[in-house]
């Protein structure tokens, strides 16, 4: 009776270990399955913010070159207008004993012109929704084609409302409207020689006839008002992953409710990933040393006499910006921690930590 | 008789609970490694693609050196530039849109479950 009942009561018991065994190891090869899917996926948030921080970083160069390249032209006009304005005395007006010249006013209209015209190409290349707007939709394709079947969250973005990011509208401003980046125009003074026309056809009018200097400012080339802007762009890609297969990690909506999902700021399934690149080795233009401490935004060595009111320096003045306007802007991938201890206008790190819209508020947490 | 009979019965059950328990933790064991090699092997495709639409030829070099990805057209990096082992080119404004990218692949190891091939893509683009 006792052996009997034993023998009943063991009846079915390995079917009830085997289906605790199944249980335990198809949830283990859940585990392992989800754990393959959030490292591939990680990698692949990594790489399409790295390709989207560095598409806009390369947009960004293009940029920059092509400012440069405007901003040799205006150099190129300034340089021009000047020797013809100096390689000659211009004649004044007859019977008028003073410094007027209507040949020399009509050509420093059209180089005014001239100037104007670039300056206006210059600024609307320049200008927050033509540069910026361009990178960013560079950056935005980049991360679209590279994580197509990724669903990405109004988390993704390139930092442009952060004002700590060189992508915010007011980070760089010249004349009032938003540039990608700061700039300021020099206005130059040009210096030349007018011969009085004292000879009237009635007499002598007993003027001395001496030529004489008239000074004129215009507006022309772009300098930096700063040593070096840093204008790297940041990525903060985040998207939820939609499996096709086995859809356990996630939720594609981005709201709780996987295992083994993560993210920096709660407790849902989105992942995030941080690119940062910056354009480098080129130079829209000068900088502005601010090292003359009598007050005055001189630029040093190189438009010396100009900018200040002087007379202009024959020798040199124009030839050594040249140097200062190289359009051979490149592009690379950079680190957040690049910065640390840098003293520089924006810092990706401080850029994190104010991250306004993104998920991401520890730059300790990432390592590259 | 009946009880004997009832023994007999038995005798073998554990070996053959155990034999099926093994084969199907095995299999899920296999299966555990073969997904480890297919999550190896994206990874492989995916840290190939990246770098070789970024460096080009300058990525991988010696044997394996554009076996295992293939790339349209040129990178934004390259070796003939002046600095450590290459440098980036000039982003020239004159090329717009623009689009750098490279296809990579590898398999996961061919085990009870096959071996699949993973092919990865990555892009640089401006559209």
């Amino acid at each position: 009776m006792t052996k009997r009942s034993s023998i009943r009561a063991r009846g079915g018991q390995a079917a009830v270990l085997i289906a605790l065994c199944m249980f335990s190891l198809v949830v283990f090869l859940a585990f392992a399955t989800n754990m393959g899917i959030l490292v591939n996926d990680k990698i692949r948030i990594q790489n399409a913010a790295d390709m989207g921080a560095y598409s806009a970083a390369y947009r960004e160069a293009q940029i920059l070159n092509r400012l440069t390249r405007i901003n040799q032209e205006i150099l190129q006009e300034a340089k021009q207008c000047r020797q013809v304005l100096e390689s000659r005395i211009w004649q004044g007006v007859p019977c008028e004993c003073q410094a007027i010249a209507p040949d020399a006013d009509a050509f420093i209209q059209s180089c005014e012109a001239r100037l104007q015209s670039l300056e206006s190409q210059f600024l609307f290349e320049a200008e927050y929704t033509s540069s910026v707007g361009s990178m960013l939709s560079a950056g935005r394709a980049a991360l679209d084609a590279n994580v197509s079947d990724l669903s990405m969250t109004s988390g993704t973005h390139f930092f442009e409302t952060s004002a700590a990011s060189p992508t915010f509208q007011g980070s760089g401003i010249t004349k009032s409207v938003p540039t990608l980046t700061s700039f300021e125009q020099l206005q130059s003074h040009f210096d030349y020689f007018v011969m009085p026309s004292c000879a009237c056809l009635a007499g002598c009018c007993y003027q001395p006839q001496v030529p004489r200097i008239q000074p004129i400012t215009l507006g022309t080339f772009f300098v930096k008002p700063d040593t070096d802007p840093d204008i790297w762009v940041m990525a903060e890609a985040s998207g939820a992953m939609k499996s096709s297969y086995l859809d356990i990690a996630y939720s594609p909506g981005g709201g709780d409710g996987g295992y083994f999902g993560g993210s920096s700021s709660g407790s849902d399934d989105v992942m995030t990933a941080i690119g940062v690149a910056k354009p480098f080795d080129g130079s829209v233009g000068p900088t502005i040393p601010y090292a003359n401490f009598d007050g005055a935004s001189r630029l040093d060595g190189i438009a010396a006499g100009n900018n200040d009111g002087s007379p202009i320096q024959y020798s040199f003045n124009f030839l050594i910006p040249e140097n200062y306007m190289q359009a051979t802007y490149r592009a690379r991938l950079a680190g957040v921690h690049e910065w640390d201890g840098v003293n520089s206008d924006f810092n990706p790190a401080a850029a994190i930590a104010a991250n306004p819209v993104g998920r991401t508020r520890d730059a300790s947490r990432i390592h590259h | 008789m009946r009880r004997g009979f009832t023994t007999k019965r038995r005798r073998g059950q554990a070996a053959v609970e155990t034999m099926l328990l093994t084969f199907m933790v095995m299999v899920v064991l296999l299966g555990v490694v073969h997904l480890f090699s297919l999550t190896w092997g994206t990874q492989n495709a995916h840290i190939r693609a990246r770098e070789a639409a970024f460096h080009g030829d300058a990525y991988m070099t010696g044997v394996k050196a554009g076996t295992q990805y293939t790339q349209p057209g040129t990178a934004p990096f390259s070796t003939s530039l002046p600095g450590p082992g290459g440098n980036y080119t000039v982003a020239e404004d004159s090329i717009t849109p623009f689009e750098f990218s490279a296809t990579a692949s590898d398999e996961s190891r061919d085990d009870l479950f096959g071996s699949q091939n993973i092919e990865v893509s990555a892009k640089i683009t401006s559209n």
